[in-house]
Order: C-alpha cells, then structure tokens, then sequence
C-alpha cells in the first residue's frame, strides 16, 4: 500500500471513529434530558425526572407516585426493577465513553479499548429490557390513574445502543484486518492526553450552564407559571415583536438601556482604581499597616446587598448614624433621609459598588504584584529608577495582562450588571433612573409574571454580550497582538 | 540595605519620600475607616442599651453595655445546624472548587491540547450567557440537585472566572521550568502537583478565598 492510499484509508476510519464518538457523546447527553427518559413509564412520573435523576434517586422518581404505592395501584417492586435498569443503562453508556475515550489512542489502546462499548451496549440493551419489564408490569396493573405510556426516550436509547454497537464492530473489523504495526505499549498522545484530562471540567460546563439552556424555549410559547409547554400556546416570535413594536416597552427598553450602560460605563472608567489601590498599598513598608488595610476593606465585599442595604439604612435613613451625629454632636437638628433622594443616583450606585468592591478587586492584583521577580526591582535600581519609575515601568506592566483580561470582561459584560444591589436601593423616587436591564428582566419575570417576555430579554442580552466579549477580543488582538480568549 | 518582600529598599528616606509615605499612609487609614465604621456603628447599637437605641442616641460609643441580643440568638431555630450546614459546604466547596481550578487553568496554558481554543471559548462565553432563573431551577429538579447537599457544591465547581485568573498566572510563570521537569521525565499530572501547584499557591488562596466567599 502506498502512503498515498493509506493516507487515504486513515481518513475513511476516522470519519467512523468521529460518527462513534459523536453517537457516545449523544447517548452521555441524553441521559441528562428529562425529554429523552426512557423510564417515563408512565404520565404520572414527573416530567422533570431525567435518566440521570431516576438512576440516582427513587424519591425523585416516585415524588408523585406516594398514593399510588400506597393503595397498591402499582407494586413498589415496579418501580425498583425500573431504577435499576435505569442504573444498569446508565453504566452501559459510562462503559461506551470509556470506550470512546480509548479511540483517541495508539492502534493497540484501541484494540483494547473496543471490548468496553461492545460490553456497554449489551448493558443498554439489558436496561432496556427492565425499563421494558416495568412498562409491561404498569400495563399489567391497568390502573386509570397510573396511566402506561410508552416513552418516546425509549426508542431514542435503543437507537442509540444499535448505533454504538454497530460502529463499534465495523471500527473493530477494519482494525482488525488492516495490517498496521502493532505498537508495544498502549499509549495516546499528548494532544489527546490533556483533552481527556480536561473532558471533565467541560462535561460539569454542558450540564451547569449550556443544558439550561434548553429553557430558552420559553421565549416561544405564551407560558404562565405552572402552566405546560404544548403546541397550542406556542406563539413563535411574538414576544420580540412586542418587544419592539409596542410604544411602552420599547421607551422602557431604552431607559432601562440608559441607566445599564451609564452604570456600567461608570464602573469601566473606574476599574483602574482597584490597580492604584494595590500598586499603594504596597509601597507601605509596614507589613502589619498593610495586612491591617487589606483586612478591613474586604469586609464590605463579605456581605450581600441585603444587609449593605441594612448598613446604608443604619448611616443615612431619618434615624440613621449622619442625622444622629448632626442632632447629638453638632447640635444642629437634622432629619433627612438621605436614601430617598432621587437625585445623582448612577454616582451613589458607583460609590457604593466601589465602597464594596475596591479592597476586595485588588487583592488579586496584590497577588500578582507578590509574584514580581524581585530581579527586576533590583535591574531598575540599578538603573537608577527611583520609587515613582519603579512602580510605573515594573510593577503596572507587570499587571497589565491581568488588568487587559478583568478590563475585557468587563466590557463583555456591560449589559449585565447584577440587579440585587439594585433591587435593595430602589425605591419609589428613584425607580427610573435605578433600574437596569437585569432588574427590568426580573420585575418583568418575578413581579409581573412575564416569564417568556423576561425569557426573550434575557435571550437578547446573552447574544449581544458573546457578541461584545468576541468582538473586545478581537480589538485587543489587534491592539496589543494577544487575544485574551 | 535591607530587602523587603515587595522589592522596595530601606535606605535613607529624602522628604518626598517621607510626604509620600504620610499622603500615602492617611488616605489608606481614612479609607479603612469608612469601610469599617458602618459595621462599628451596627455592632454598638447592638450593645447598648436598647432604650437609648430606641431613642436614637447612641453615636460614637457604646452605652450601657448588654449582650442579650447575642444570647437570644441561641433560641432562634436551627441556628446551629444552619452555621454547620454553611461552614461544611464552604470548606468542601472552596476545596473542590479551587482544585478544579487549578487543574482547569493549567489544562487550559496547555498549547498542545486537542482543539484547546474551542474547549477554552466554550468554557469562557458561558460566563455570558445565561438561561435565567426558572430553566436553571428546572435544570437543578431535572438533575435531582434540589433540596440536596451536593446542589450547592456541584454547579459552583467549574468557575471559569477562576480558571482564567488562574490560567494567567500560571502563564507568568517561567516556562523553562516546566520544561525541565518533562524533560526529566515527569507526566502532566506529575509537573502539575509537584512544579505549577507550588508556584501557583498566591493565586489559589486569593480565589480559595473567592470561592468561600460566593458560598
């Protein structure tokens, strides 16, 4: 066989071990969709309960099923037979991954490897028969109340274990007619190595942030709270039509716009400060001065809005610290409240933000300056640079690739800027000039009951925000020749 | 010449220096105060006498001094279990959490890794976007992570956030060393454990204390 052919053989097996992996990869993220159960027996099995949650926990599974066992509509035995399968299935998929894991291998690693999805998919078909085994035993009971359905999720994972079983034998057979070396050891290479090692962390990301996002679907239906999803109130792309159309919301939108971006700008301006702060502070030459320092600014940051919003009441409401100390020291009567004044409200929210936040953002910048190699100082001195030229030509670009990555991220997210500190300062005075677009999002959400308009909103803003952080990326890269992400 | 830790030499201090340092010293004094008085302020209306509390007249000082509130707490339900609930969650959280970190920000300096900018950006955009708060609760009920220990323990494990502060600085670090150690035949787990960790350590316990923080 010439390089050439061989060459060309390689490609054809890759593209099977690439559809193998992709069906393995597919079978792992089923398990985690309460849409895809194979052991939604019956309706009266929560419609939330994944694969996943039925393996792990009986309670789950039979959280709506207590009468039922109860009068002996259905046998308890049931229900333990279909977790088990539903355990026995799940296995079946782990040992498939692990199989697929291999692929990345040397020829002799994934000689070895190809045993575990061929003995994974029996284990599938195994779970499957029990799930099959509790579906005949529900149908058996015949009871109206505990009505059998069959699952469409059932036909999806028998798909599924044909489809593993079969690439797993064609990979297996052309494996083992072709005549390649067989190498000593089982080995993978370093490329692949570390993306195993770091396959973990990316599976913990898919289940915490991208599965939720399945919830997007909201946006497209007219959804009130407790209320089901079904084709009936499916309202495709009303809810961003209003958004735009209708007079009221779009003059909400663009204050609500106003005030998000002005207090984010305001924070970007000053997101230097916590830099300044750390570069001084280190200058003190007194160890236990700047532990002291460090100690006490953290404090703020340890503490939600809530109780901030407490702190604020304490010093500036009628009977607050401010109108005692004017009455009690100064002698002069006072008895403003100093919170529900409506005016200057985007520099209050930035001085509070700041007053939280400043000792706390810098630590990390303390951090960095800590890990300085003291070679350089010494280089500068000898230079004779003195305190000023220090800190500014060694220890500022020292942080700068810190500063740059915070400073990135923050402009990505300039839509976002957290509402609790909002919600907890808003009153009826400065309600229009405090509120942002992620407590527009819940009032609209939480106050008013608009799950999918908030849900549209939401959508909106999570688009433009990768929008901005690619784009920012893209400035820095050509600004500074070095992408941050 | 004495040498301090932040690469600053004592030598004869000039009179900017000693204006630099007074300037210096008293804005970080003033600063210090206003962010711990309110707190100061809270605690002695605590302490004093509740009547003169009442009547808004304690300012400065404490007066007539009780500890009564504190006792109270102690009658209030579940104090205790909640405080242990809390405290055990954030040693285990913290702990998981700066691991992963740390193995999860150097995975990510690791140039060679398959397809590594695609994992890193899918990793990092999610800090972006976001599904809102009744999908992520469905998502939590589908997972069976509601009402459950490890539903405050596993969503906070990967923090990109984290990762990134992580990964920058392990980046800082002089590659050479690394290098060494391959060549001396150490794996990725072996150079993570025995050359990164030890290195890293300023960065782990600023975002150790992150993470016990958010929890």
């Amino acid at each position: 066989m010439s390089s050439k052919e061989r060459k060309k053989k390689a490609d054809q097996d890759s593209w099977m071990y690439r559809i193998h992996r992709i069906v393995v990869l597919l079978a792992c993220a089923a398990i985690f969709f309460p849409g895809f159960n194979p052991g939604r027996i019956t309706s009266a099995i929560s419609r939330n309960v994944s694969l996943f949650t039925a393996g792990i926990s009986y309670q789950s599974l039979v959280s709506q099923l207590a009468r039922a066992l109860l009068r002996g509509w259905v046998q308890k035995s049931t229900f333990l037979q279909l977790m088990i399968s539903s355990d026995i299935l799940i296995i079946g998929i782990i040992l498939a991954a692990v199989g697929a894991c291999t692929s990345f291998g040397n020829r002799r690693m994934r000689m070895w490897g190809f045993r575990w999805p061929l003995i994974g998919s029996i284990l599938m078909a195994g779970g499957l028969g029990g799930i099959y085994g509790s579906y005949v035993q529900i149908v058996a009971a015949a009871n109206k109340r505990v009505p059998a359905t069959f699952p469409s999720g059932f036909i999806v994972f028998a798909v599924l274990a044909v489809l593993i079983l079969a690439t797993d034998v064609i990979l297996m057979g052309t494996e083992r007619r072709s005549r390649a070396p067989l190498e000593d050891r089982r080995e993978m290479e370093e490329k692949y190595q570390l993306f195993l090692l770091f396959l973990p962390v990316l599976a913990l990301t898919f289940i915490f942030s991208y599965l939720p996002l399945w919830g997007w679907r909201y946006a497209f239906y007219d959804y009130k709270a407790g209320g089901t999803l079904t084709a009936a109130n499916f309202v495709g792309l009303k809810w961003f039509t209003v958004l735009f159309q209708n007079e009221t919301t779009r003059a909400d939108i663009f204050r609500v716009l106003k005030n998000t971006l002005a207090m984010s700008g305001l924070g970007i301006l000053t997101s230097w400060v916590p830099l300044a702060f750390a570069v001084f502070l280190t200058q003190v030459e007194s160890k236990k001065f700047r532990r002291f320092v460090q100690n006490f600014t953290t404090i703020p940051n340890f503490l939600g809005w809530v109780i901030i919003y407490a702190v604020a009441l304490a010093i500036f409401s009628t009977d607050g610290f401010i109108n005692s100390f004017m009455t009690n020291i100064m002698h002069v009567a006072s008895n403003t409240n100093y919170l529900m004044s409506g005016t200057h409200i985007w520099m209050k929210m930035l001085l509070w933000g700041m007053w939280k936040g400043v000792g706390w953002s810098a630590i990390i910048y303390i951090s960095s300056i800590t890990g300085i190699d003291p070679g350089l100082y010494e280089a500068a001195e000898i230079d004779g640079a003195g305190r000023f030229q220090k800190m500014w030509n060694v220890t500022i670009p020292q942080l700068m690739p810190t500063f740059f990555v915070l400073l990135l991220m923050s402009i990505a997210n300039v839509l976002s800027n957290g509402m609790e500190q909002y919600l907890v300062f808003s009153n009826p005075v400065n309600a229009k000039s405090i509120e942002v677009l992620d407590l527009y999002v819940y009032n609209l959400g939480i106050g008013n009951g608009q799950i999918p308009m908030s849900t549209a909103i939401g959508m909106f803003k999570s688009v433009i925000s990768v929008i901005l952080l690619f784009g920012a990326n893209a400035i820095s890269k050509k600004l500074r020749g070095e992408s941050i992400i | 010449m004495a040498r301090k830790s932040n690469g600053a030499v004592r030598y004869q201090q000039s009179a900017g220096d000693i204006t630099f340092n007074i300037i210096n010293i008293t804005v970080f004094t003033i600063f210090t105060i206003i962010c711990i008085f309110p707190f100061y302020y809270l605690f002695i209306n605590t302490i004093s006498n509740n009547d003169l509390v009442g009547k808004n007249m304690i300012t400065l000082i404490p007066v007539g001094i009780h500890f009564s509130n504190y006792v109270a707490l102690k009658d209030v339900n579940d104090f205790g279990n909640a405080v242990m609930v809390t405290v055990s969650r954030t040693i285990l959280g913290t702990t998981l959490m700066v691991l992963t970190s740390a193995f999860a920000g150097y995975l990510t300096t690791k140039q060679k890794m398959w397809h590594r900018s695609l994992w890193y950006r899918a990793l990092v955009v999610t800090m972006y976007f976001n599904a809102g708060m009744i999908p992520w609760y469905l998502n939590m009920l589908g997972l069976g992570l509601t009402d459950n220990y490890w539903g405050y323990i596993l969503p906070g494990l990967v923090s990109p956030y984290n990762i990134i502060l992580v990964k920058t600085y392990i980046e800082s670090i002089p590659a050479s060393l690394e290098e060494s150690a391959t060549i001396d035949g150490a794996s990725t787990i072996q150079v993570f454990t025995q050359i990164i960790l030890p290195l890293a350590k300023p960065i782990l316990a600023t975002i150790a204390v992150f993470g016990a923080v958010a929890n």
